[in-house]
């Protein structure tokens, strides 16, 4: 009964907001859909990060082993190095900073869209601010200001469409910083992790094949 | 008869002088004659007498009479007086009621006109047709209504309260959006508000006629939620229904919500015309930059795994006409570009895939930066409206005064229009402008990518000399 009454007037409130609310609702839904995909995968791949030697060491065993047993980022980088590396170090090192690039890349995708949809949110609000003020404006125009409850139904959409402007942006932007912190870092790591490999694999003298 | 008698002695007295004959006789006869005389003067006294007698009672007779009638007339004249009095007493409150009629007379007749007005505005007066017949009785102007029709006006007003609390279904005919007569299911919800359903179930609010006598539907639809409450309603499943309260004021906004999107953009003002333009600028941008990157992005990988094989197998020329027949993707125009600087040192090859990759930036990243720009400037030119509007509302305040908030809609629908279309102009902007840099770092870090690979790939091949070869060749 009680969750009854909280979802039908979470309903009610929606609709309060007039049309504006179906946009923001869906942004807010793809940002937090996107923050979680992104977190859960960070924290996953962090928990199967290796050091660059216990990379190789699987990477020379069964592959699928191996695959199972990296992070994403480390299995792609691997198999693509040793896939395609030669004998001359500096091209070495400028293939793998294109392979990294390209995981970095990866790394940052869809954190950039959660900060501009975060940033997005407040300024939905506001355009549902001025819708609902156009719609008050239109009823004063009409009724004078003597009707104070159909002013009302307009200016409720214009403060519950800033209030949910507001309370998608501020969490979305913290993820997103948080996000993007993990990710700055998880950069860092993959740089450490490249060298760590090619003075691996270069210590190593020869090509794979 | 004095006279009579002198007469008659006159006469008798010749009579016996010229007979002469002896005076006995005639003293005798003239004795029988005095008595004879006497007795009829006595005679005649008595009757005189009598008569006298007679006539002074007829005379007191006629006297009483008199004084009678006299006394008759006299009550008379007072009960004259009396009844004057009272007829003016009458008259008096006859002028009192006759005023007083007047006024519930005047009464009656104004509570009937404003029935009429009412029953004209009431959505109840379909279902009643008999009601302008009564009403029309009530208002004949030289009759007074009379206890009847003060019944019959009262029972309407009766009939319309007890109408007031109830909700109806029933089937019935309006006159339609589109000004045809329909027939659907309608519900009437006290007298605030009717709607219909048709049979196709589209859905409408109706008002009555201006003379009350049909219904009516009035223009624009109900939302996808009041359509929903509706048929819910009608379905007999919910019991929720949408109730007009402001007697149909806001079935007119219903309306004029729906007005036309060039009323809106009247209501900005000028300004609205540069945030169009720049969104119309942003739109073809757009587009432009997606067409001309989808058609990049195509099949890179595909060309690029031809392309290493041909390199794998020191097909060079074919290589180089590979690329020339796929000029259309960078990578392709910068790997061409590269195979020119074949067989020199890896910085000159790699130097001049980075001057193929810096030929390309350009074009991959054109009306990129223009776009970040347009969707900055739209919130920008919007807060301008928001300022010319407001300043528009406040000169009219200088000149009118506050009193008639009216006056100042004009400036402020301003203010707001040109800021909402200023946002709904940005917001897109941004979102196109973030997924268009998205798809061209993508591109640029597979063109980076594709081309380490072609220079490893070229390694292998031995197309790279080693510096210390290139300097012991010199």
């Amino acid at each position: 009964m009680q969750q009854h009454n909280l979802v039908e007037r979470m309903v009610e409130h929606f609709q309060a907001g007039g049309e504006i609310m179906i946009p923001l609702m869906a942004l807010s839904l793809l940002m937090w859909t996107l923050a979680l995909v992104k977190a859960i995968r960070f924290l996953r791949e962090r928990r199967r990060e290796g050091t660059p030697q216990q990379c190789l060491e699987l990477f020379r065993g069964e592959p699928s082993v191996c695959k199972a047993g990296l992070a994403q980022w480390q299995w792609d980088i691997l198999s693509q190095y040793m896939d395609e590396r030669c004998e001359d170090p500096e091209l070495n090192r400028d293939m793998l900073e294109a392979i990294r690039v390209r995981q970095e890349f990866k790394a940052m995708r869809y954190i950039g869209t959660i900060l501009i949809l975060a940033a997005i949110a407040p300024l939905l609000g506001l355009l549902g601010t001025v819708t609902g003020m156009i719609t008050t404006f239109d009823v004063i125009s009409q009724f004078g200001t003597g009707n104070a409850r159909a002013l009302a139904s307009g200016i409720s959409e214009a403060l519950v469409t800033t209030q949910s402007g507001l309370v998608v942006a501020v969490p979305g932007l913290l993820l997103g910083g948080l996000l993007f912190r993990r990710a700055e870092r998880l950069k860092a790591r993959m740089e450490l992790f490249c060298i760590g490999l090619q003075e691996q694999t270069d210590g190593l003298g020869a090509c794979r094949e | 008869m004095r006279y009579a008698i002198h007469t008659l002695m006159i006469f008798t007295v010749l009579t016996t002088g010229a007979l002469a004959q002896g005076w006995d006789a005639t003293s005798k006869a003239m004795h029988g004659m005095v008595a004879e005389a006497t007795q009829n003067a006595a005679k005649t006294r008595a009757i005189i007498a009598g008569e006298q007698k007679e006539l002074g009672g007829e005379k007191a007779a006629l006297q009483r009479g008199i004084a009678e009638k006299q006394k008759r007339f006299d009550g008379l004249k007072a009960r004259y007086d009396e009844l004057l009095k009272r007829e003016d007493a009458l008259k008096e409150e006859l002028a009192a009621q006759a005023h007083e009629l007047k006024t519930i007379d005047g009464t009656i007749r104004t509570s009937a006109k404003q029935a009429r007005d009412y029953f004209h505005e009431s959505l109840t007066t379909p279902e009643h047709p008999e009601r302008t017949a009564v009403l029309e009785e009530v208002l004949q102007p030289e009759k007074f209504p009379g206890l009847e029709g003060i019944r019959n006006l009262l029972a309407l007003y009766l009939d319309e309260m007890a109408a007031s609390g109830a909700v109806v279904r029933r089937t019935g005919a309006f006159i339609g959006a589109d000004g045809m007569d329909k027939t659907g299911e309608l519900v009437r919800v006290g007298t605030f508000t009717e709607a219909y359903r048709l049979k196709d179930g589209s859905l409408g609010f109706l008002r009555p006629t201006s003379d009350g006598s049909k219904l009516m539907a009035v223009q624009g639809e109900p939302g996808w939620s009041l359509a929903g409450l509706m048929d819910d309603f009608f379905d007999g499943k919910g019991a929720a229904f949408p109730v007009d309260i402001s007697n149909g004021a806001a079935f007119t906004r219903l309306a004029q919500e729906q007005k036309s999107v060039w009323d809106w953009l009247k209501a900005g003002g000028l300004l609205v015309w540069p945030i169009i333009l720049v969104g119309l600028v942003a739109m073809g941008l757009v587009a432009e930059r997606f067409y001309a990157l989808s058609r990049i992005r195509g099949n890179s990988d595909r060309n690029m795994k031809q392309i290493l094989r041909m390199v794998s197998k020191g097909e060079w020329k074919q290589c180089g006409e590979f690329c020339r027949a796929q000029s259309q993707f960078p990578t392709c125009r910068i790997i061409g570009h590269t195979l020119k600087y074949m067989g020199n040192t890896r910085e000159i090859i790699e130097n001049a895939f980075q001057e193929g990759l810096l030929k390309e930036l350009p074009m991959l990243e054109r009306f990129l930066p223009t776009l970040n720009v347009l969707a900055a400037v739209a919130p920008l030119l919007g807060l301008l409206g928001t300022v010319t509007g407001m300043i528009n509302t406040f000169q009219i305040i200088t000149l009118y005064g506050t009193g008639d908030p009216r006056m100042m809609s004009g400036g402020i629908s301003e203010a707001l229009v040109t800021t909402q279309l200023g946002l709904a102009v940005a917001v897109p902007i941004m979102i196109l402008h973030h997924v268009l840099e998205r798809r061209v770092d993508k591109i640029i870090g597979d063109m980076e990518e594709k081309g380490t690979g072609f220079a490893v790939a070229l390694m292998k091949q031995g197309q790279i000399r080693k510096r210390e070869k290139l300097d012991a060749a010199a």
